[in-house]
């Protein structure tokens, strides 16, 4: 027994005390290990799930630019209202409420939501699919927002999100595409740079207090915000682009067309216009067209016409020694080849210098010229020219368009390359092939994209395709020339700009129509032309696809609206004095339709077509019968009959001689000025049509 | 003198006695105060003398003393000291949330301003605004193009 100071009994109770002491500290320990070692795990995530939060750290999607800085896609932060029904004091006045603020919203259809949440909580408790929590209305209007906060109930809860806009509506619309509800690219280069536009969302763990605000962060992984992208579009001259698109397209009833602005040095695309539009800021609706949202300059490709006679003649000067001068016989406007008759739609030429064959769009010209340079070569021109294979630029559904091999040509398809039939070309690619001639034999890529940027890091520019010459200088400079000669003399004189040279080309190619199996009078009518002709500055190509009239009728004026604006947009100093043009009297004039008789479509045009019946010719009045009879030409030009007198040569003679030559050759004669002859045209040695005179100038 | 005792002691011998008779003087003068709640209670205060007593001086228990506040005093210091990382740290983290929370908003006002901008420079609004105006391209005469170089000349002569 203890004792304790002499007190008898005094230690029992205190040992007992001790005693108890003892134990209840071993329970104390006891219940601490168990809380702080073997349910350690249990208690701190429990603790954890109280304290902490993760948050995603949503990557903000980058800003599409245009080559001025003006946005042309953005993402701003709205809000989203969401409630727990559990906590709404009285629904049915909640959803009152809500209806009456959030537009869109049926006070009727979101009680019943509320109503079946809680039923579903007190049916199956937590088991309950997203028991706690509604949508009310997603991504509302910042007023709303306001409206809602003014109320301050703290039963609505709100969750930031994220909106694509588009400020200038369907603006570019088919560059830019437009985005799902989860803010993913559906089109255009929202869908092809979709993964550096979007970033990399983030997470943060987050100790945060009974109020919900963080604390501390734990662990974060910061989110990387989407790269913002520099387009070379100009939104000014894509604005008139797309508007001057449109005025023709409805004035001539075209249902699509495409228009594209490029600057030939660089290759940058300064506008790309597509009709038919539409607002990317609006979600497609169910059973709409989605043709209106094909990007038509990129990813249709139809047979171009007279248009690729481009590319013939450059192809001839490379390769056959055709100089502007070089007599080319038009044969009245007729051509037979393998069985095949070919109509030019001007009738009456007969022997012509290249240079207005190739201005008066002939396409008996074009197919002699095309014989001189051969299958190979021709080929081989078309496909340095871009033809046939993708640009590279990063839209989506871009087509190559289409060329067969020249093994698999029929012995006609020559006829039909060279007026620009049997191949299928985007505008895109006769806007590269342009600039070819514009920037004096150079193939330089179209270039979208300007440069990209995250947010906060260094600007990154867009490398360039390496330039490649496909021309000679020489060859350029003088298609350049010719093209010129177009547009004044020929079929593109509505494309006559005030006060700057420019060059061009037309061309009117008709339809394949799948159902008839057969081409139709309906036409692709295009223009690709450039100014101003020393030095350009900017390359467009129009096609309006669809219309009865031609490409010099519909698709000039448009290239002329489009570059008056341009160039001053661009303050490209005038090279010519301002002068009121006149308007294109006849239409006539601008007929340089690429007959599709006996043509083949493209493959990827249509297969098998069967022969049409009646091609689109010259007018009834001049396809006269009193024609001289079709010359028949086999596949060497130099098989060609002549059909005129042959031109002496007049030059360094003096007006007696020449006149008297003259008069022994049956050949009539212009005289122009006084003095020795100097020039004429056509030159020596060329065939003279009936009707056709030598202009003989004297200096 | 009455000591609490006393004063216990004769309050509870007499206190039946002066209940009944309170009551009887209240009965016989109904104009009579009834008295306060111990008013029969007399304080008063025993003059002590303790001036004789004097304290022995003991400096180790002084020592002792003030070594335990002084310690106690470190400790509670040191302990507050231990603390305040950890109190700063959630001041600061609260403010860090705030700051975050600012940069987010004004970033997205940023855009809403950027977006608002970009509406009202609309291309198609500004055609809609200079039909509206009545305005009008100006005589391309009198025209300029000006690229900052100090000659026109050599605004002319190139790109």
């Amino acid at each position: 027994m203890i004792k304790f100071g002499g007190f008898p009994g005094l230690g029992g109770r205190l040992a007992a005390l001790a005693l108890g002491a003892v134990l209840w500290a071993l329970i104390i320990f006891c219940r601490l290990v168990q809380l702080q070692v073997v349910s350690c795990h249990t208690y701190r995530l429990m603790a954890e799930r109280q304290q902490q939060r993760t948050i995603e750290l949503t990557a903000a999607r980058g800003t599409i630019f245009d080559r001025n800085g003006k946005p042309l896609a953005i993402s701003v932060p709205v809000d989203s209202v969401c409630l727990n029904p559990l906590r709404v004091p009285d629904r049915p006045m909640a959803a009152n409420l809500l209806a009456r603020v959030l537009s869109g919203v049926d006070a009727a259809d979101l009680l019943k939501k509320m109503d079946k949440a809680v039923n579903d909580y007190r049916r199956l408790g937590r088991k309950a699919r997203g028991f706690g929590f509604l949508w009310v209305k997603r991504k509302i209007t910042p007023g709303e927002s306001e409206a809602i906060r003014s109320l301050k109930l703290d039963w609505i809860e709100f969750r930031q999100e994220s909106q694509r806009s588009y400020p200038d509506g369907s603006l570019a619309s088919h560059v830019l595409g437009s985005v799902d509800f989860k803010e993913r690219g559906n089109d255009g280069l929202e869908l092809k740079l979709d993964g550096e536009l979007r970033g990399r969302s983030g997470t943060a763990r987050v100790v945060a207090d009974v109020a919900r605000r963080g604390i501390e962060s734990m662990m974060r992984n910061d989110a990387e915000p989407g790269k913002n992208i520099t387009l070379a579009i100009d939104e000014r001259i894509q604005f008139v682009a797309e508007r001057e698109l449109k005025a023709a397209c409805e004035l001539y009833g075209a249902p699509t067309g495409s228009v594209v602005v490029m600057d030939p040095e660089t290759g940058e695309l300064l506008a790309m216009a597509s009709y038919p539009t539409f607002d990317p800021n609006e979600p497609p609706e169910k059973g709409a067209d989605p043709s209106v949202r094909f990007n038509e300059p990129v990813s249709v490709a139809f047979e171009p016409g007279s248009v690729f006679k481009i590319v013939t003649y450059s192809a001839a000067m490379e390769t056959a020694g055709i100089r502007p001068d070089t007599p080319v016989n038009c044969n009245r406007g007729v051509i037979r080849l393998a069985g095949r008759t070919v109509h030019d739609s001007h009738g009456g030429l007969g022997v012509l210098p290249a240079a207005e064959a190739f201005a008066k769009s002939s396409n008996v010209a074009a197919i002699q010229v095309a014989l001189r340079v051969g299958k190979e070569n021709l080929y081989k021109y078309v496909r340095t020219f871009g033809f046939g294979e993708a640009t590279g630029i990063p839209l989506p559904a871009e087509s190559r368009g289409y060329i067969r091999k020249p093994e698999v040509w029929h012995p006609a398809a020559i006829a039909s390359v060279a007026m620009g039939h049997e191949v299928s070309v985007t505008t895109l690619q006769l806007a590269q092939a342009a600039s070819v001639i514009a920037n004096g034999g150079v193939l330089v890529r179209p270039r979208l994209i300007l440069s990209r940027q995250r947010p906060g890091g260094p600007v990154e520019k867009e490398p360039a395709v390496e330039p490649k010459r496909i021309l000679k200088p020489e060859t350029a400079i003088t298609m350049r020339r010719m093209m010129e000669g177009v547009v004044l003399n020929g079929t593109g004189k509505a494309a006559r700009l005030s006060g700057y040279t420019c060059g061009g080309k037309t061309g009117s190619a008709q339809i394949f129509d799948r159902a008839s199996r057969q081409y139709t009078h309906l036409y692709n009518g295009s223009f690709v032309g450039f100014a101003p002709v020393t030095n350009p500055r900017i390359v467009i190509a129009v096609t309006l696809n669809g219309v009865k009239l031609f490409g010099g009728v519909v698709a000039a004026p448009v290239f002329k609206a489009v570059a008056t604006e341009t160039l001053r947009i661009l303050q490209v100093p005038k090279d010519l004095p301002e002068e009121v043009l006149p308007e294109l009297s006849n239409p006539e004039e601008a007929n340089d339709l690429a007959s599709a008789e006996g043509s083949e479509p493209p493959e990827d045009l249509g297969d098998a077509p069967a022969v049409p019946q009646v091609a689109v010719l010259a007018p009834p009045d001049t396809a006269a019968p009193d024609r001289p009879a079709p010359v028949l030409v086999s596949a060497a030009p130099e098989q060609v009959v002549p059909v005129g007198p042959r031109v002496p040569e007049f030059q360094g003679k003096t007006m007696r001689s020449v006149l008297e030559e003259s008069l022994a050759a049956g050949v009539p004669v212009e005289i122009v000025g006084s003095g020795v002859a100097r020039a004429q045209t056509p030159p020596a040695g060329a065939f003279l049509n009936p009707g056709q005179r030598v202009r003989v100038e004297f200096r | 003198m009455a000591t609490f005792a006393a004063m216990f002691r004769r309050t509870e011998a007499s206190a039946a006695v002066r209940a009944r008779s309170a009551a009887d003087v209240f009965v016989q003068d109904p104009y009579r105060l009834r008295p306060l709640p111990g008013e029969d209670v007399y304080l008063y205060s025993k003059p002590i003398d303790n001036s004789r007593v004097v304290r022995q001086a003991d400096p180790a228990a002084r020592r002792r003393s003030v070594s335990t506040v002084a310690v106690s005093v470190a400790t509670a210091v040191l302990l507050m000291l231990l603390c305040v990382p950890d109190v700063l740290n959630i001041v600061n983290g609260y403010k860090i949330y705030a700051l975050e929370k600012e940069r987010d908003r004004l970033e997205g006002e940023r855009k809403y301003l950027q977006l608002a901008e970009s509406r009202l420079l609309n291309p198609a609004r500004m055609q809609q605004l200079a039909v509206q105006l009545q305005l009008v391209d100006p005589d391309p005469a009198r025209v300029v193009y000006t690229t900052g170089d100090s000659t026109l000349a050599m605004n002319a002569g190139g790109r």
